[in-house]
């Protein structure tokens, strides 16, 4: 996944703040990370607010990344059909410019 | 900073009130509180109102002008505040310094919301208006399906059980039979809760407040002019306000709300009180898992134990810390920016010892209105003046 580096402090953000709150800066790089990371929660949203109203239901989780930063993004479409996530289980993040990120379950071996 | 004392209240029923503007409905919950404080117009200098949503579910703006229009105080300023579903409990705050700060005698507090004209998808798109775009709205995630995300994670750290949290619904909508403001309320058993339609997993209907119209007033003072008011003046020991993360991944874990751990915070040191001092509480209930965790940031239930004192009855109306007496949001509905105003009418009626489900001996409550992803927060503290 892509995520932001404040160039004064270095500070992470997955989301993309006009300004560090950090230290104020207002250059960033941005960082290749890979997503790895596990399940913290996740809800199926069975009642969406207008614009999601096709893809009912699809399933919001929120992901904690190695580096202890929290995620939030929908379930890979093709996944959310299976019952349930458990929380802690290992997962991964990506995420596209302009896109909410994906958490995909590691499947064991 | 001088004292402060409220003065007057009104409230319309919160429910559904077809047809009726947020103005309109503003005007008819600030009338009654101007007359119940007995006090001249004249000496109001401020008004505050409190809204979220009427922009756009109304296409209505500038509510606190034309209150002051409506009610004959044109000519004194008049300020909209909006912070997401605390913007009623900010709202008071402000009327307060404005009084306290000795820049006015008298102050007119506000919250106001029309919502039950427009559909669900409607309503649930507008209320995200306070979640962050660039990151949980962009997921798809709805206030249900926050608490739906919070649920999992307290049932996975503290063992909360499903049954722990049905009883806070169980028990607010029963607390709202008894509420002649509340239209939701009702003799719900756990297995009701659970069996209820599914909204946002593991969230179900029962679970959820109810999308509501309604508006609440109070006039606030000195404490020397609320004694010309016609019923008991009620002392503002504290007026807290914080802000809190702007999106979930600026939260250090899903089981507590930082603002409202700090406003909880503010309000104890503003008042010298702790949470052993408080007899009552209604706070921000707009889901049952919400009651849990609001109850464990306030410090008025332990730490992990808000499922567990719901279900043992501690938090009931004749418990040791009774929470959402009226029947909270749950059973009176959450006509958004109406909410925090409500909570105080509230909590005034059981101080002056008037309310319809009376706690006993109410001498000091407690009331907490949380707005957005946790980004805006009140928390206030009331008190008997012979306490």
């Amino acid at each position: 996944m892509v995520i932001r580096r404040c160039q004064s402090c270095g500070h992470p953000s997955v989301t993309p703040l006009p300004v560090c709150p950090i230290c104020l800066g207002d250059t960033f790089d941005a960082v290749h990370q890979d997503g790895n990371g596990t399940c913290l929660s996740w809800t199926r949203i069975r009642r969406p607010a207008t614009d999601f109203k096709c893809a009912e239901p699809f399933i919001v989780a929120v992901a904690r990344l190695q580096n202890g930063t929290l995620v939030t993004g929908r379930l890979a479409q093709a996944e959310a059909a299976d019952t349930a996530l458990e929380i802690g289980a290992p997962v991964v993040v990506t995420n596209q410019a302009n896109e909410p990120p994906v958490i995909r379950r590691v499947r064991p071996l | 900073m001088r004292e402060v004392c409220i003065a007057g209240t009104g409230s319309t029923t919160f429910g559904r009130h077809s047809a009726v503007t947020p103005q309109d409905l503003a005007a008819r919950a600030a009338r009654a509180a101007v007359l119940e404080a007995g006090i001249a117009r004249s000496d109001i200098g401020a008004i505050y109102v409190g809204n979220f949503v009427s922009g756009v579910l109304t296409g209505q703006e500038v509510l606190a002008g034309l209150l002051a229009d409506h009610i004959g105080l044109a000519g004194v300023p008049a300020t909209k505040v909006e912070g997401a579903c605390a913007s009623g409990g900010i709202a008071f705050r402000h009327a307060v310094m404005a009084v306290a700060s000795g820049l006015c005698e008298a102050a007119l507090a506000v919250g106001t919301e029309s919502m039950t004209h427009a559909d669900t998808a409607t309503v649930t798109a507008a209320l995200n208006c306070a979640m962050d775009h660039r990151s949980d709205g962009a997921a798809g995630l709805t206030y249900p399906g926050l608490f739906g995300l919070v649920w999992r994670a307290h049932a996975e750290r503290y063992g909360t059980s499903r049954e722990e949290v049905a009883a806070v619904s169980v028990k607010n909508k029963r607390n709202g039979l008894r509420n002649p403001l509340a239209s939701m309320g009702a003799d719900l058993s756990l297995d009701d809760v659970a069996q209820s339609k599914p909204i946002a997993d593991p969230l179900a209907l029962y679970d959820c407040c109810g999308i509501s119209d309604g508006a609440a007033a109070v006039l606030v003072t000195t404490t020397e002019r609320a004694k010309e008011a016609e019923g008991l003046p009620i002392r503002v020991l504290a007026a807290a306000q914080s802000s809190g993360p702007a999106r979930i991944s600026g939260l250090d874990n899903l089981l507590s709300f930082p603002a409202t751990v700090q406003a909880a915070q503010r309000a104890f040191a503003e008042s010298g009180l702790s949470p052993t001092d408080i007899d009552l509480v209604e706070l921000h209930d707009c889901f049952s898992i919400a009651e849990i965790v609001d109850s464990e940031d306030l410090g008025v239930v332990p730490r992990g134990e808000g499922g567990r004192w719901a279900l043992d009855g501690r938090t009931a109306v004749d418990g040791e810390m009774p929470i959402n007496a009226s029947g909270g949001l749950l059973a009176k509905g959450h006509p958004v920016g109406a909410t925090g105003i409500g909570q105080i009418y509230e909590v005034v009626q059981q101080l002056r010892g008037t309310h319809p489900n009376q706690v006993k001996e109410a001498g000091i409550g407690l009331t907490h209105n949380l707005g957005g992803t946790g980004i805006s927060c009140t928390v206030s503290i009331l008190g008997r003046p012979d306490v």
